[in-house]
């Protein structure tokens, strides 16, 4: 049957209303503009007080030790210490050149006198802590450790990884963020591509500023060392001390 | 009438043009000549892609944190993503467990007085806010054959002095928390221009 005329005009005549979808999309778009974040957000795993102090009593009944790394963190610069008081680790807590009493080897390792690694020369008296503190330097100091050829092996290892910290209690979470940064991954410092390394490397190709005094630039630009043949699951970055713990002082709670 | 009278047979097609060219005709007489209309169907299409990429945006965050003056995340070279868990913010302003407001700080401060004891670092609102949130948790697993770590991701302010953090931390896992995490805003190691500022 053919369709009548009316009929056929009528379908022609048919559009669809979108007006009213218009204004709902125009309405969710701005709101759901203002809801999302374009900030890249991520997490830092901390190890519990509880579950580190149970990994390192379990851990002091092997034979060959690494350091079990503590470093203080406080108003006047970082203090390195070993959990395990190694005496080959004395070395390390000498602090860097540069600071006051550099040179001084500490008498006691768990009541050092200077911080290890003490505030910026370049900062602003009135600086924050966060700007005063010299991230770079306890980078290099770290590099120095992890370098070290009786320990590089067992560093590699995952219960020897682990790094804890102290802040004081009124050192701000920005600074504890700051220090888990510089600790986690071995970097490639700007203008070099250091070869991946071994337990016979010397720290100085990894080390900002070769390991002379380096500025906070020299941190910002250099990049982490990278392995070309990664396991899918695993990082491409070569670990420094890549697992926090959180500790805090007895009297501070 | 008859049959010969008649146009030439033409297809529905056609009629149909004819129609729609007819009725615009129509149409813009009876306006007064507005000209023609606008087709929106291309900007339907663009609204449509952008309101798609945004709900998915807002959607796939597990970590919904809305930055301001009380609450500035800390910057981080971390390479780790964040994933669905227990949420603690502390803010200059208060902490929350997940959703509910359990704590009121001063200028990021805790008052003494939602301490245990001046000598403890617990603070039982914390503790007991922690413990019922976790176990909403494990019952809504229950439900759903689904088992949630009790891991907690701590959104703190990055002036949050670590007192604060530590006392937070403490209640937490007194109320049953095994691990922690803490949220930041991730930047490239290497890249100068995103540096410490937050």
């Amino acid at each position: 049957m053919a369709r009548g005329r009316g009929q056929v005009e009528a379908e022609a005549d048919m559009e669809l209303n979108l007006a009213p979808i218009m204004n709902m999309v125009m309405i969710l778009i701005p709101l759901l503009l203002v809801m999302v974040q374009f900030d890249k957000k991520g997490i830092i795993a901390v190890e519990s007080t509880s579950s580190a102090a149970s990994a390192a009593s379990s851990d002091e009944q092997e034979q060959e030790q690494a350091p079990r790394l503590l470093v203080t963190i406080s108003d006047d610069g970082f203090r390195i210490a070993d959990q395990r008081n190694l005496p080959a680790f004395a070395q390390y807590m000498v602090p860097v050149a540069g600071c006051t009493g550099a040179g001084a080897a500490p008498e006691d390792g768990a009541a050092q006198a200077n911080p290890t690694v003490c505030l910026r020369q370049d900062a602003a008296e009135d600086a924050s802590l966060v700007d005063k503190l010299d991230y770079a330097a306890l980078y290099n100091r770290l590099v120095e450790i992890r370098m070290h050829p009786e320990w590089f092996a067992l560093f590699n290892q995952r219960e020897n990884s682990v790094i804890s910290f102290i802040p004081d209690s009124e050192v701000p979470f920005e600074v504890i963020v700051r220090a888990m940064d510089v600790s986690r991954y071995i970097l490639a410092p700007a203008g070099t591509e250091p070869e991946l390394p071994t337990a016979g490397s010397g720290p100085t190709s990894y080390q900002l500023a070769g390991g002379a005094s380096p500025s906070e630039d020299d941190l910002l630009r250099a990049r982490f060392l990278r392995r070309e043949d990664v396991v899918e699951g695993e990082s491409p970055f070569i670990g420094l001390f890549p697992s926090p713990v959180l500790l805090s002082m007895r009297s501070g709670g | 009438m008859s049959e010969d009278k008649k146009a030439p047979a033409l297809s529905y097609e056609e009629r149909v043009a004819l129609m729609n060219a007819k009725s615009k005709k129509g149409r813009r007489g009876s306006r007064g000549d507005e000209g023609p209309s606008l087709n929106i169907n291309s900007m339907m299409d663009m609204m449509v892609i952008i309101l798609c990429f945004l709900l998915m945006s807002v959607g796939s965050d597990p970590l919904n944190v809305k930055q301001n003056d009380d609450l500035r995340l800390a910057n981080s070279t971390t390479e780790v993503n964040p994933e669905d868990s227990l949420t603690i913010t502390i803010s200059r302003q208060y902490v929350l467990v997940g959703d509910r407001r359990v704590l009121t700080l001063n200028d990021g401060r805790i008052d003494q007085q939602d301490l245990a004891s001046s000598e403890s670092a617990l603070i039982p609102e914390l503790q007991s806010a922690t413990e019922d949130v976790l176990a909403q948790r494990e019952a809504l697993g229950a439900q759903v054959g689904r088992e949630y770590a009790k891991i907690a991701t701590i959104i703190c302010d990055n002036r949050t002095p670590y007192n604060v953090l530590a006392r937070v931390m403490r209640s937490a896992a007194a109320g049953g928390v095994e691990s922690f995490r803490f949220a930041v805003i991730r930047r490239t190691q290497g890249d100068v221009g995103g540096s410490s500022e937050s």
